[in-house]
């Protein structure tokens, strides 16, 4: 029969191997005295051995579990006495009986714990046989001291669970305090700013403010007001101006029971955010936020960018364009003013277009001397940038920032915009406060003023371009009407059908040259086109035209218009649209670089091929680009032409 | 086919405004040929000078860009603003002008001019109604 795990038993006391006590020697004694006998232990029986915590009368502190007879007190957990050992076969063969000491006589009591645990026994050995055992005083003896030698172990048991958990809430506490430290550190040394804020409710229970518990440190230096006048007060009270939602959102986290992310400006103080919300358990909730201005500022700048792009592309002219660009640049720099105004020569004077402004701030649109508001003109004169972060302090108008002042002016950017590396104009951002322009927003200037240089110059060619294409198409069409009226007077008398013939020709080159001139001169779209040269010929509405955008270059749409006007008015003489008939006019892309436009006549009298060959059969021959292609099928139900080309031939000059 | 005439004129006279003489003599044939009567100027002052004489005049038919003290722009406002009955048409080699720029009624056909076209216009003109005299 084996023991139980006894050292899984013993460890709850943590009693093995520890030094003596007198507590425990006293009781073999006490044992020893009242037993009247020489050897007395306080023997606990482990998986391997017995170890004595107290001993009297033997100088082994632990023997092998061989020599041990407490064990068999362990296992009935009831007293034992063994009258003469020899004779008991439990202990006829113990060493301890067989060699030295020669024990003869043994008694013991179980150490019987309150939970039923038996821990080992107090016992009294000895060297000679006691016939009769213990008297029934000294049998009762024993037990009271094992029972208290028992207690003993007991409470040691208890004050050992007791130190433990003292122990571990010692540690936990330590534990927490580290932490709240270290969160605390965390707290009021982290960059982002830490509310924690709890919602403050009307009489109907409605959320209508909040306050703050507490802030961090980095919460004052990013709103820039000391965490110690906030604290307790609700935000309304600290930020009176400050934007409604920074009020709501907080309730709406906590009444929705989750976060909430947001970029919001704090519009008091002219500065963005990015942060969330968190609920945190009934009205309570923290708000963790970055500044992010510069990103927020950085991203506006970017959007502006593109607006004054679309700007400066579609702007007709310089006036309209400078208008719409400074007031982009104006609302993305969050300046008071910023203007466009061009520089006469010597750098002297400025004309400043119609600004933009801040609602309240009055425009400087007008004539202006640069020596009437200081030494500001050196800079342009070398198509410098001009930067004055505060015009009372600044040596070059410092000395009488009055001028400056009466327009509230009290920092500005006089931005070159350069024609030849001279200054011909300045972008001009003004502040009402002091302001230390950063690299980035002169750099964003730099850029616009790029822009409005290059949109200048554009529409300056545009103008050009277009008053010269009017004068062209105007020249041109002159040239044609005088051609058209000398052709006229030379063949009067001659048969009128010819003559009508010649001029319409020449008119139909005239339509040509509008349409090219509408786009610059350099290109026709077909269903432009198609539209001036039929409704030229008189043919309007009496067609269709359907086909993709489809660019003509110049010689494309001279000989294409002759051709498109040679099919209207054999039309219109001969074909579907002497009757009641109707014209459908298609045009595709085909594969290879391919180009297809079809005549396509339906609804006219019969039609047979014409059998002379004249002029206006040539031309019909020579197909969209003057190269052939022409295919005429001559159908009873009315003419059908298919025109081929390739697009490289009818979109090149 | 309606008639080209009106019934209270036998024929409309066509004041031809043109500074330019082998067009102005074009649109001389153009309009006669077409049965009307005609009458030319070579420029704005001129034309003025013609209406300030006689009565007769139906129908301005006037160029655009003419030497002298007006074009035929202002030829054409003046013209709607001294004598509201006669019509207008204005021609041009340049670009079309913007409908507002036109007096009330006028009409614009462009050059070359297109025969067909002129002729039609003309016709449409002196076969409406004049309108009253202003008040």
């Amino acid at each position: 029969m084996s023991l139980p795990p006894r050292n899984a038993v013993l460890a709850p006391y943590g009693i093995l191997d520890t030094p003596p006590e007198p507590g425990f020697d006293d009781a073999v004694a006490l044992a020893q005295h009242l037993c009247d006998a020489p050897i007395a232990l306080v023997s606990l029986v482990a998986d391997d051995r017995q170890w004595f915590k107290a001993r009297l009368g033997l100088p082994d502190h632990q023997t092998d579990l061989d020599r041990s007879v407490c064990r068999f007190v362990v296992e009935k957990g009831e007293p034992i006495v063994i009258e003469d050992m020899r004779l008991d076969p439990r202990t006829a063969e113990n060493p301890l009986v067989v060699h030295d000491p020669c024990v003869r006589f043994y008694a013991g009591a179980p150490l019987t714990m309150s939970n039923g645990d038996v821990l080992g026994a107090l016992c009294v050995l000895d060297t000679v046989p006691r016939p009769g055992g213990l008297t029934p005083e000294q049998q009762e003896h024993l037990s009271a001291i094992a029972r208290s030698v028992s207690q003993q172990l007991d409470l040691r048991r208890a004050m050992l669970v007791c130190n433990d958990a003292v122990t571990a809430r010692a540690a936990e506490e330590e534990r927490r305090h580290k932490e709240e430290r270290r969160w605390g550190d965390l707290f009021h040394t982290m960059r982002e700013a830490f509310i924690i804020g709890s919602l403050v409710r009307d009489d109907a229970g409605q959320a209508v403010d909040w306050r703050f518990d507490e802030v961090n440190r980095a919460w004052g230096d990013l709103i820039g007001i000391d965490p110690l006048v906030a604290v307790g007060r609700t935000v309304r009270e600290v930020l009176p101006a400050i934007d409604e939602a920074w009020v709501t959102e907080p309730a709406e986290a906590v009444s929705r029971g989750e976060a909430i992310r947001f970029t919001r400006e704090v519009g008091s103080l002219e500065r963005w955010y990015d942060g969330i919300v968190q609920p945190t358990g009934g009205d309570t909730f923290t708000i963790l936020f970055v500044e992010v201005t510069d990103r927020v500022d950085t991203q506006r700048r970017f959007d502006a960018m593109l607006d004054i792009a679309d700007c400066s592309r579609q702007a007709r002219t310089v006036a309209e364009m400078t208008r719409g660009i400074v007031a982009i640049a104006g609302g993305a720099l969050r300046a008071s003013r910023a203007g466009f105004g061009m520089v006469d020569a010597d750098t002297r004077q400025v004309v400043v277009e119609p600004d933009w402004t801040l609602p309240g701030e009055t425009s400087i649109a007008g004539t202006h001397r640069f020596e009437d508001f200081g030494q500001i003109r050196d800079e342009l004169a070398r198509a410098e940038p001009l930067v004055i972060d505060d015009v009372a302090t600044d040596p070059r108008t410092a000395v009488d920032p009055g001028p400056l002042m009466a327009v509230n002016v009290r920092a500005l950017v006089n931005m070159p915009v350069r024609e030849r590396g001279r200054t011909s104009a300045i972008f001009f951002v003004h502040s009402a406060t002091k302001r230390a322009w950063a690299p980035d927003e002169l750099l964003f200037m730099r850029a616009v003023a790029d822009r409005l240089e290059g949109g200048v110059a554009r529409i300056g060619a545009e103008d050009q371009q277009r008053i010269l294409n009017g004068e062209l198409s105007h020249r041109l069409k002159n040239s044609l009407a005088m051609v058209q009226a000398i052709a006229s007077q030379t063949l009067r008398g001659e048969d009128p059908a010819k003559v009508a013939a010649l001029l319409q020709r020449i008119r139909a080159l005239g339509t040509a040259h509008d349409v090219l001139l509408g786009r610059g001169a350099r290109s026709a779209d077909l269903k432009d086109l198609v539209a001036q040269v039929l409704s030229a010929a008189g043919a309007e509405g009496r067609y269709a035209a359907s086909g993709p955008m489809t660019l003509l270059g110049a010689r494309a749409t001279l000989s294409t218009s002759l051709l498109l006007h040679e099919l209207a008015t054999n039309a219109l003489k001969y074909g579907a649209l002497s009757a009641a008939g109707r014209v459908e006019i298609s045009w595709r892309e085909d594969g290879d670089g391919g180009f297809t436009l079809d005549w396509i006549e339906r609804g006219g009298p019969l039609v047979t091929e014409p059998t002379r060959k004249g002029f206006g059969s040539r031309l019909l021959s020579l197909g969209l680009v003057g190269t052939g292609g022409a295919t005429l099928r001559y159908n009873p139900e009315g003419l059908s032409a298919t025109f081929s080309a390739s697009r490289e031939h009818l979109e090149s000059a | 086919m309606i008639d080209p005439v009106p019934t209270n004129s036998p024929i409309a006279v066509v004041l031809i405004v043109e500074d330019e003489p082998i067009q102005r003599m074009e649109m001389l044939d153009l309009v006669h040929d077409a049965g009307f009567e005609t009458v030319e100027a070579w420029d704005a002052d001129h034309a003025i000078a013609i209406l300030e004489s006689r009565t007769d005049i139906r129908v301005v038919l006037t160029d655009v860009d003419m030497p002298g003290s007006m074009n035929g722009m202002r030829l054409a406002a003046s013209i709607r603003r001294r004598w509201p009955p006669i019509e207008i048409i204005v021609t041009t080699a340049g670009r079309r002008p913007d409908i507002e720029a036109l007096p009330a009624r006028a009409l614009f056909v462009p050059k070359p001019i297109n025969p067909a076209e002129a002729i039609r216009a003309l016709q449409q003109l002196v076969s409406e109604v004049p309108p009253a005299p202003a008040a």
